[in-house]
Protein backbone atom coordinates (compact mmCIF):
# COMPACT_ATOMS: atom_id res chain seq x y z
CA UNK A 1 0.00 0.00 0.00
CA UNK A 2 1.13 3.48 -0.79
CA UNK A 3 1.19 4.85 2.76
CA UNK A 4 2.75 1.71 4.15
CA UNK A 5 5.40 1.98 1.47
CA UNK A 6 6.53 5.32 2.87
CA UNK A 7 6.47 3.97 6.40
CA UNK A 8 8.63 1.01 5.50
CA UNK A 9 11.15 3.33 3.91
CA UNK A 10 11.34 5.51 6.98
CA UNK A 11 11.81 2.47 9.19
CA UNK A 12 14.50 1.22 6.86
CA UNK A 13 16.34 4.51 7.11
CA UNK A 14 16.15 4.32 10.91
CA UNK A 15 17.62 0.86 10.80
CA UNK A 16 20.52 2.10 8.72
CA UNK A 17 21.10 4.97 11.12
CA UNK A 18 21.50 2.53 13.93
CA UNK A 19 23.79 0.36 11.86
CA UNK A 20 26.01 3.24 10.81
CA UNK A 21 26.03 4.69 14.28
CA UNK A 22 27.56 1.44 15.48
CA UNK A 23 30.05 1.62 12.64
CA UNK A 24 30.91 5.14 13.65
CA UNK A 25 31.72 3.90 17.17
CA UNK A 26 34.17 1.42 15.70
CA UNK A 27 35.83 4.23 13.82
CA UNK A 28 36.33 6.14 17.07
CA UNK A 29 40.05 5.42 17.26
CA UNK A 30 40.62 6.71 13.75
CA UNK A 31 38.55 9.76 14.52
CA UNK A 32 40.59 10.56 17.64
CA UNK A 33 43.81 10.50 15.65
CA UNK A 34 42.65 13.32 13.36
CA UNK A 35 43.83 16.90 13.87
CA UNK A 36 41.32 19.24 15.63
CA UNK A 37 40.37 21.17 12.46
CA UNK A 38 39.47 17.98 10.58
CA UNK A 39 37.60 16.69 13.60
CA UNK A 40 35.36 19.75 13.53
CA UNK A 41 34.86 19.49 9.78
CA UNK A 42 33.98 15.78 9.88
CA UNK A 43 31.66 16.26 12.83
CA UNK A 44 29.85 19.06 11.06
CA UNK A 45 29.49 17.04 7.87
CA UNK A 46 28.06 14.05 9.75
CA UNK A 47 25.70 16.33 11.65
CA UNK A 48 24.38 17.90 8.44
CA UNK A 49 23.78 14.50 6.87
CA UNK A 50 21.95 13.30 9.97
CA UNK A 51 19.76 16.39 10.12
CA UNK A 52 18.86 16.14 6.44
CA UNK A 53 17.93 12.48 6.55
CA UNK A 54 16.19 12.59 9.94
CA UNK A 55 14.04 15.40 8.64
CA UNK A 56 12.70 13.05 5.96
CA UNK A 57 11.92 10.38 8.55
CA UNK A 58 10.03 12.74 10.79
CA UNK A 59 7.97 14.16 7.93
CA UNK A 60 7.02 10.69 6.72
CA UNK A 61 6.02 9.56 10.18
CA UNK A 62 4.07 12.71 10.80
CA UNK A 63 1.92 12.10 7.72
CA UNK A 64 1.28 8.46 8.42
CA UNK A 65 0.64 8.66 12.13
CA UNK A 66 -2.16 11.15 11.71
CA UNK A 67 -4.82 10.04 14.18
CA UNK A 68 -8.11 8.79 12.84
CA UNK A 69 -9.98 11.25 15.07
CA UNK A 70 -7.98 14.13 13.62
CA UNK A 71 -8.76 12.89 10.11
CA UNK A 72 -12.46 12.65 10.92
CA UNK A 73 -12.42 16.18 12.31
CA UNK A 74 -10.78 17.54 9.19
CA UNK A 75 -13.27 15.65 7.06
CA UNK A 76 -16.18 17.09 9.03
CA UNK A 77 -14.79 20.61 8.71
CA UNK A 78 -14.20 20.18 5.00
CA UNK A 79 -17.86 19.33 4.36
CA UNK A 80 -19.43 22.24 2.63
CA UNK A 81 -22.55 23.73 4.11
CA UNK A 82 -24.13 24.07 0.69
CA UNK A 83 -26.51 21.58 -0.87
CA UNK A 84 -25.56 18.61 -3.02
CA UNK A 85 -24.00 19.25 -6.43
CA UNK A 86 -26.27 19.59 -9.45
CA UNK A 87 -25.55 17.67 -12.66
CA UNK A 88 -26.17 18.95 -16.19
CA UNK A 89 -26.15 17.67 -19.75
CA UNK A 90 -25.20 14.45 -21.43
CA UNK A 91 -21.62 13.34 -20.95
CA UNK A 92 -19.27 10.84 -19.38
CA UNK A 93 -18.81 12.17 -15.83
CA UNK A 94 -20.48 10.01 -13.23
CA UNK A 95 -23.03 12.17 -11.43
CA UNK A 96 -22.70 11.24 -7.74
CA UNK A 97 -26.29 12.10 -6.88
CA UNK A 98 -28.26 10.84 -9.88
CA UNK A 99 -26.27 7.80 -11.01
CA UNK A 100 -26.20 9.00 -14.60
CA UNK A 101 -23.42 10.20 -16.88
CA UNK A 102 -23.36 13.95 -17.32
CA UNK A 103 -21.40 16.68 -19.02
CA UNK A 104 -20.87 18.75 -15.98
CA UNK A 105 -21.34 19.01 -12.22
CA UNK A 106 -21.95 22.38 -10.57
CA UNK A 107 -19.35 23.71 -8.14
CA UNK B 1 41.46 5.63 3.48
CA UNK B 2 39.47 7.30 6.25
CA UNK B 3 38.27 9.94 3.81
CA UNK B 4 37.01 7.30 1.40
CA UNK B 5 35.25 5.43 4.18
CA UNK B 6 33.63 8.60 5.43
CA UNK B 7 32.51 9.50 1.91
CA UNK B 8 31.10 6.01 1.41
CA UNK B 9 29.07 6.17 4.62
CA UNK B 10 27.81 9.66 3.79
CA UNK B 11 26.64 8.66 0.30
CA UNK B 12 24.83 5.58 1.62
CA UNK B 13 23.15 7.58 4.38
CA UNK B 14 21.94 10.20 1.93
CA UNK B 15 20.73 7.64 -0.59
CA UNK B 16 18.67 5.76 2.01
CA UNK B 17 17.42 8.84 3.80
CA UNK B 18 16.24 10.61 0.69
CA UNK B 19 14.93 7.69 -1.38
CA UNK B 20 11.74 8.73 -3.15
CA UNK B 21 8.46 7.00 -3.84
CA UNK B 22 7.86 5.51 -7.27
CA UNK B 23 6.28 8.70 -8.51
CA UNK B 24 7.36 11.36 -10.89
CA UNK B 25 6.15 14.23 -12.95
CA UNK B 26 5.46 13.49 -16.56
CA UNK B 27 8.18 14.62 -18.91
CA UNK B 28 7.14 16.84 -21.76
CA UNK B 29 5.95 15.11 -24.89
CA UNK B 30 7.34 17.98 -26.92
CA UNK B 31 5.59 19.00 -30.11
CA UNK B 32 2.84 16.54 -30.96
CA UNK B 33 2.61 14.87 -34.32
CA UNK B 34 -0.58 15.83 -36.17
CA UNK B 35 -2.44 13.02 -37.87
CA UNK B 36 -5.60 12.98 -39.92
CA UNK B 37 -8.27 10.36 -39.51
CA UNK B 38 -10.43 8.60 -42.03
CA UNK B 39 -14.13 8.37 -41.22
CA UNK B 40 -15.48 4.86 -41.64
CA UNK B 41 -18.91 5.11 -43.19
CA UNK B 42 -21.80 3.01 -41.97
CA UNK B 43 -25.51 3.82 -41.81
CA UNK B 44 -27.17 1.05 -39.91
CA UNK B 45 -27.25 2.14 -36.27
CA UNK B 46 -27.92 5.41 -34.51
CA UNK B 47 -25.77 6.00 -31.45
CA UNK B 48 -26.16 8.87 -29.02
CA UNK B 49 -22.84 8.73 -27.17
CA UNK B 50 -20.47 5.98 -28.40
CA UNK B 51 -17.91 5.67 -25.63
CA UNK B 52 -16.14 2.32 -25.85
CA UNK B 53 -14.98 0.26 -28.80
CA UNK B 54 -13.37 -3.19 -28.63
CA UNK B 55 -12.14 -5.51 -31.33
CA UNK B 56 -11.60 -9.25 -31.12
CA UNK B 57 -10.74 -11.25 -34.24
CA UNK B 58 -13.32 -10.25 -36.84
CA UNK B 59 -15.75 -8.69 -34.36
CA UNK B 60 -16.06 -5.07 -33.30
CA UNK B 61 -18.39 -4.01 -30.48
CA UNK B 62 -19.32 -0.43 -29.65
CA UNK B 63 -20.83 0.67 -26.37
CA UNK B 64 -23.29 3.55 -26.45
CA UNK B 65 -23.10 5.22 -23.03
CA UNK B 66 -26.53 6.79 -23.47
CA UNK B 67 -28.10 4.14 -25.67
CA UNK B 68 -31.82 4.61 -26.13
CA UNK B 69 -32.69 1.19 -27.63
CA UNK B 70 -29.59 -0.86 -26.88
CA UNK B 71 -26.31 -0.23 -25.15
CA UNK B 72 -24.08 -2.44 -27.34
CA UNK B 73 -23.82 -2.91 -31.09
CA UNK B 74 -21.85 -5.63 -32.82
CA UNK B 75 -20.25 -5.28 -36.26
CA UNK B 76 -17.96 -7.32 -38.44
CA UNK B 77 -14.40 -6.04 -38.59
CA UNK B 78 -12.96 -4.49 -40.70
CA UNK B 79 -16.01 -4.40 -43.02
CA UNK B 80 -18.24 -2.78 -40.34
CA UNK B 81 -21.31 -4.71 -41.38
CA UNK B 82 -23.93 -4.51 -38.66
CA UNK B 83 -24.67 -7.84 -36.95
CA UNK B 84 -26.83 -7.21 -33.92
CA UNK B 85 -27.56 -5.01 -30.91
CA UNK B 86 -27.90 -6.26 -27.35
CA UNK B 87 -28.38 -5.12 -23.72
CA UNK B 88 -31.68 -3.28 -23.76
CA UNK B 89 -32.12 -0.37 -21.33
CA UNK B 90 -34.87 -0.87 -18.77
CA UNK B 91 -35.72 -1.98 -15.28
CA UNK B 92 -36.61 -5.60 -16.13
CA UNK B 93 -34.52 -8.51 -14.88
CA UNK B 94 -32.81 -9.00 -18.25
CA UNK B 95 -32.49 -5.32 -18.98
CA UNK B 96 -29.74 -2.84 -18.16
CA UNK B 97 -29.85 0.27 -16.01
CA UNK B 98 -26.60 1.52 -17.51
CA UNK B 99 -23.47 0.43 -19.33
CA UNK B 100 -19.90 1.10 -18.28
CA UNK B 101 -17.62 -1.12 -20.33
CA UNK B 102 -17.34 -4.34 -22.30
CA UNK B 103 -14.62 -6.99 -22.28
CA UNK B 104 -13.96 -10.26 -24.10
CA UNK B 105 -12.58 -13.50 -22.73
CA UNK B 106 -10.50 -16.07 -24.60
CA UNK B 107 -13.63 -17.89 -25.72
CA UNK B 108 -14.95 -14.68 -27.25
CA UNK B 109 -17.76 -14.17 -24.73
CA UNK B 110 -18.78 -10.60 -23.97
CA UNK B 111 -18.76 -9.28 -20.39
CA UNK B 112 -20.83 -6.14 -19.80
CA UNK B 113 -20.78 -4.09 -16.62
CA UNK B 114 -23.92 -2.42 -15.29
CA UNK B 115 -22.82 -0.20 -12.39
CA UNK B 116 -26.33 0.71 -11.29
CA UNK B 117 -27.21 -2.95 -10.87
CA UNK B 118 -23.71 -3.92 -9.61
CA UNK B 119 -23.75 -6.69 -12.16
CA UNK B 120 -21.48 -8.14 -14.82
CA UNK B 121 -23.54 -9.91 -17.49
CA UNK B 122 -22.02 -12.50 -19.79
CA UNK B 123 -23.19 -12.90 -23.39
CA UNK B 124 -22.25 -15.80 -25.61
CA UNK B 125 -21.55 -15.02 -29.20
CA UNK B 126 -24.71 -15.03 -31.31
CA UNK B 127 -27.01 -15.04 -28.28
CA UNK B 128 -28.91 -11.94 -27.29
CA UNK B 129 -29.71 -13.05 -23.75
CA UNK B 130 -27.25 -13.24 -20.92
CA UNK B 131 -25.84 -16.69 -20.22
CA UNK B 132 -24.40 -15.85 -16.81
CA UNK B 133 -24.50 -13.06 -14.28
CA UNK B 134 -21.94 -12.03 -11.72
CA UNK B 135 -23.39 -10.01 -8.87
CA UNK B 136 -20.70 -7.82 -7.38
CA UNK B 137 -20.00 -7.93 -3.65
CA UNK B 138 -21.97 -5.60 -1.38
CA UNK B 139 -18.63 -4.38 -0.07
CA UNK B 140 -18.00 -2.63 -3.39
CA UNK B 141 -19.54 0.79 -3.90
CA UNK B 142 -20.35 1.75 -7.46
CA UNK B 143 -17.87 -0.12 -9.62
CA UNK B 144 -17.45 1.93 -12.80
CA UNK B 145 -14.95 -0.13 -14.78
CA UNK B 146 -13.49 -3.61 -14.86
CA UNK B 147 -11.23 -5.94 -16.79
CA UNK B 148 -10.59 -9.66 -16.96
CA UNK B 149 -7.36 -10.75 -15.27
CA UNK B 150 -7.67 -14.49 -15.90
CA UNK B 151 -10.31 -17.22 -16.08
CA UNK B 152 -11.25 -16.76 -12.44
CA UNK B 153 -10.48 -13.15 -11.61
CA UNK B 154 -11.61 -9.63 -12.51
CA UNK B 155 -10.03 -6.33 -11.51
CA UNK B 156 -12.44 -3.60 -10.38
CA UNK B 157 -12.09 -0.14 -8.87
CA UNK B 158 -14.83 1.24 -6.66
CA UNK B 159 -15.95 4.24 -4.61
CA UNK B 160 -15.11 3.05 -1.09
CA UNK B 161 -11.77 4.84 -1.41
CA UNK B 162 -10.07 2.36 0.88
CA UNK B 163 -8.10 0.69 -1.89
CA UNK B 164 -7.11 1.59 -5.41
CA UNK B 165 -8.63 -1.53 -6.91
CA UNK B 166 -9.86 -4.98 -5.93
CA UNK B 167 -9.53 -8.41 -7.41
CA UNK B 168 -12.81 -10.33 -7.40
CA UNK B 169 -13.66 -13.91 -8.26
CA UNK B 170 -16.37 -15.32 -10.54
CA UNK B 171 -18.86 -15.08 -7.68
CA UNK B 172 -18.22 -11.34 -7.42
CA UNK B 173 -16.52 -11.64 -4.03
CA UNK B 174 -13.38 -9.71 -3.20
CA UNK B 175 -10.31 -11.92 -3.09
CA UNK B 176 -7.73 -9.18 -2.69
CA UNK B 177 -7.65 -5.42 -2.21
CA UNK B 178 -4.64 -3.59 -3.57
CA UNK B 179 -2.85 -0.31 -2.89
CA UNK B 180 -4.43 3.07 -2.08
CA UNK B 181 -5.38 6.14 -4.10
CA UNK B 182 -2.02 7.80 -4.84
CA UNK B 183 -3.12 11.31 -3.95
CA UNK B 184 -0.33 13.55 -2.71
CA UNK B 185 -2.67 16.31 -1.54
CA UNK B 186 -5.44 14.28 0.11
CA UNK B 187 -4.65 11.60 2.63
CA UNK B 188 -8.27 10.81 3.48
CA UNK B 189 -9.27 7.49 1.98
CA UNK B 190 -12.97 8.11 1.53
CA UNK B 191 -15.81 8.06 -0.99
CA UNK B 192 -15.33 11.71 -1.98
CA UNK B 193 -11.70 11.15 -2.90
CA UNK B 194 -12.61 7.99 -4.81
CA UNK B 195 -15.25 9.89 -6.77
CA UNK B 196 -12.72 12.55 -7.74
CA UNK B 197 -10.18 9.87 -8.65
CA UNK B 198 -12.63 7.96 -10.85
CA UNK B 199 -10.36 6.21 -13.35
CA UNK B 200 -10.56 4.13 -16.48
CA UNK B 201 -8.47 1.01 -16.62
CA UNK B 202 -7.05 -1.58 -18.96
CA UNK B 203 -5.17 -4.79 -18.28
CA UNK B 204 -2.97 -6.79 -20.61
CA UNK B 205 -2.62 -10.40 -19.43
CA UNK B 206 0.42 -11.02 -21.64
CA UNK B 207 2.63 -8.57 -19.74
CA UNK B 208 0.61 -8.36 -16.51
CA UNK B 209 0.33 -4.58 -16.64
CA UNK B 210 -2.70 -2.73 -15.36
CA UNK B 211 -2.97 0.92 -16.39
CA UNK B 212 -5.34 3.40 -14.79
CA UNK B 213 -5.98 6.96 -15.94
CA UNK B 214 -7.92 9.63 -14.10
CA UNK B 215 -10.95 11.24 -15.74
CA UNK B 216 -10.64 14.47 -13.76
CA UNK B 217 -6.88 14.90 -13.67
CA UNK B 218 -3.69 13.95 -15.47
CA UNK B 219 -2.43 10.89 -13.64
CA UNK B 220 -1.36 7.60 -15.18
CA UNK B 221 -0.91 4.69 -12.79
CA UNK B 222 0.87 1.50 -13.77
CA UNK B 223 0.69 -1.67 -11.70
CA UNK B 224 2.21 -5.09 -12.23
CA UNK B 225 -0.51 -7.54 -11.20
CA UNK B 226 1.78 -10.55 -11.59
CA UNK B 227 4.29 -9.14 -9.10
CA UNK B 228 1.67 -7.18 -7.12
CA UNK B 229 3.74 -4.02 -7.33
CA UNK B 230 3.52 -0.39 -8.41
CA UNK B 231 5.47 0.21 -11.60
CA UNK B 232 5.00 3.95 -11.74
CA UNK B 233 2.61 6.75 -10.84
CA UNK B 234 3.00 9.48 -13.43
CA UNK B 235 1.59 12.89 -12.56
CA UNK B 236 1.10 15.08 -15.58
CA UNK B 237 1.40 18.82 -15.93
CA UNK B 238 -2.26 19.29 -14.93
CA UNK B 239 -1.72 17.21 -11.82
CA UNK B 240 -4.09 15.11 -9.79
CA UNK B 241 -7.88 15.59 -9.84
CA UNK B 242 -9.09 18.85 -8.32
CA UNK B 243 -12.40 18.88 -6.53
CA UNK B 244 -14.40 20.47 -3.79
CA UNK B 245 -16.35 18.52 -1.24
CA UNK B 246 -19.95 19.56 -1.69
CA UNK B 247 -22.36 17.95 0.73
CA UNK B 248 -20.27 14.80 0.85
CA UNK B 249 -19.86 14.52 -2.91
CA UNK B 250 -16.89 15.39 -5.09
CA UNK B 251 -17.60 18.31 -7.36
CA UNK B 252 -14.83 18.57 -9.98
CA UNK B 253 -13.22 21.97 -10.54
CA UNK B 254 -10.05 21.19 -12.45
CA UNK B 255 -9.94 19.59 -15.85
CA UNK B 256 -11.37 16.80 -17.93
CA UNK B 257 -8.41 14.46 -18.15
CA UNK B 258 -8.27 11.04 -19.74
CA UNK B 259 -11.24 9.13 -21.11
CA UNK B 260 -9.74 5.83 -22.26
CA UNK B 261 -6.57 3.79 -21.97
CA UNK B 262 -5.16 0.79 -23.81
CA UNK B 263 -2.27 -1.41 -22.68
CA UNK B 264 -0.53 -2.87 -25.70
CA UNK B 265 2.33 -5.34 -25.95
CA UNK B 266 5.04 -2.68 -25.73
CA UNK B 267 3.21 0.61 -25.39
CA UNK B 268 0.41 2.25 -23.44
CA UNK B 269 -2.00 4.58 -25.20
CA UNK B 270 -4.31 7.11 -23.52
CA UNK B 271 -6.60 9.78 -24.90
CA UNK B 272 -6.33 13.10 -23.07
CA UNK B 273 -8.89 15.95 -23.16
CA UNK B 274 -7.08 18.62 -21.14
CA UNK B 275 -10.04 21.02 -21.04
CA UNK B 276 -10.68 22.97 -17.89
CA UNK B 277 -14.20 23.17 -16.48
CA UNK B 278 -13.80 26.95 -16.54
CA UNK B 279 -13.30 26.85 -20.33
CA UNK B 280 -16.25 24.50 -20.70
CA UNK B 281 -18.36 26.93 -18.68
CA UNK B 282 -17.32 29.84 -20.92
CA UNK B 283 -17.87 27.98 -24.16
CA UNK B 284 -20.61 25.34 -23.95
CA UNK B 285 -20.05 24.47 -27.63
CA UNK B 286 -16.62 22.97 -27.02
CA UNK B 287 -16.37 19.58 -28.68
CA UNK B 288 -16.80 16.53 -26.50
CA UNK B 289 -13.72 14.36 -26.41
CA UNK B 290 -9.97 14.70 -26.54
CA UNK B 291 -7.66 15.18 -29.48
CA UNK B 292 -4.41 14.18 -27.80
CA UNK B 293 -3.31 10.58 -27.97
CA UNK B 294 -0.45 10.09 -25.53
CA UNK B 295 1.85 7.12 -25.91
CA UNK B 296 3.99 5.78 -23.05
CA UNK B 297 6.34 2.86 -22.71
CA UNK B 298 5.53 0.11 -20.22
CA UNK B 299 7.38 1.98 -17.45
CA UNK B 300 5.31 5.14 -17.97
CA UNK B 301 7.94 7.10 -19.85
CA UNK B 302 6.37 9.31 -22.54
CA UNK B 303 7.21 8.24 -26.08
CA UNK B 304 5.17 10.57 -28.25
CA UNK B 305 1.93 12.48 -28.52
CA UNK B 306 -0.37 12.51 -31.53
CA UNK B 307 -2.61 15.50 -32.19
CA UNK B 308 -5.76 14.12 -33.79
CA UNK B 309 -7.90 16.13 -36.19
CA UNK B 310 -11.03 14.92 -34.38
CA UNK B 311 -12.07 14.80 -30.74
CA UNK B 312 -12.53 11.24 -29.58
CA UNK B 313 -14.02 9.58 -26.51
CA UNK B 314 -12.93 5.95 -26.70
CA UNK B 315 -10.57 3.95 -28.87
CA UNK B 316 -8.84 0.67 -29.43
CA UNK B 317 -5.52 -0.07 -31.08
CA UNK B 318 -4.98 -2.57 -33.87
CA UNK B 319 -1.35 -3.29 -33.04
CA UNK B 320 -0.90 -5.65 -35.96
CA UNK B 321 -1.68 -2.93 -38.49
CA UNK B 322 -0.60 -0.05 -36.24
CA UNK B 323 -4.02 1.57 -36.46
CA UNK B 324 -6.16 3.49 -34.04
CA UNK B 325 -9.91 2.92 -34.22
CA UNK B 326 -11.57 5.81 -32.42
CA UNK B 327 -15.03 7.11 -31.60
CA UNK B 328 -16.08 10.64 -32.46
CA UNK B 329 -19.41 11.75 -31.01
CA UNK B 330 -19.35 15.21 -32.57
CA UNK B 331 -20.14 14.25 -36.14
CA UNK B 332 -22.39 11.88 -38.05
CA UNK B 333 -19.71 9.26 -38.55
CA UNK B 334 -18.70 7.87 -35.17
CA UNK B 335 -15.90 5.58 -36.40
CA UNK B 336 -12.58 7.20 -37.25
CA UNK B 337 -9.45 5.35 -38.22
CA UNK B 338 -5.94 6.70 -37.81
CA UNK B 339 -2.71 5.25 -39.12
CA UNK B 340 -0.14 5.62 -36.33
Amino acid sequence: MHQNYIRIESELSQFFYFFFYLNALNLQNNYLSLNPMRKVLYSLAVLVVFILTFNFTIVSKHVNNFGSLALQNIEALSYAETAEPVCYGLGSIDCPTERTKVLWISK
Amino acid sequence: MRKIRFLYITIILISFGCSDQKTRLIESFGVGRSITGKALIFHSVYMRYPFRVKVIDSTLVVMDLHGSDYYYHEFSYPQLQFRRSFAKPGIGPNEFLDAENIRFDKQGRFYCLDANKSLISVFDRNKNDTTARIKLSDKLIRTLDFDIVNDSTFVVPDYTGKHRFNLINRQGQITKSCFTIPSVRNKLANVVLAQAWRSFLDYNPSNGILAMVTQLGQVLELYDLKKNSIINIVYGEKGEPEFINKGGYASPCGIMGYSDVYVGTNKIYAVFWGKSFRDMERDPHLKDGGNLLQVFDLKGKPICQYVLDKYITGFTVDEKHNKLIALDINGNDPFVEYQL
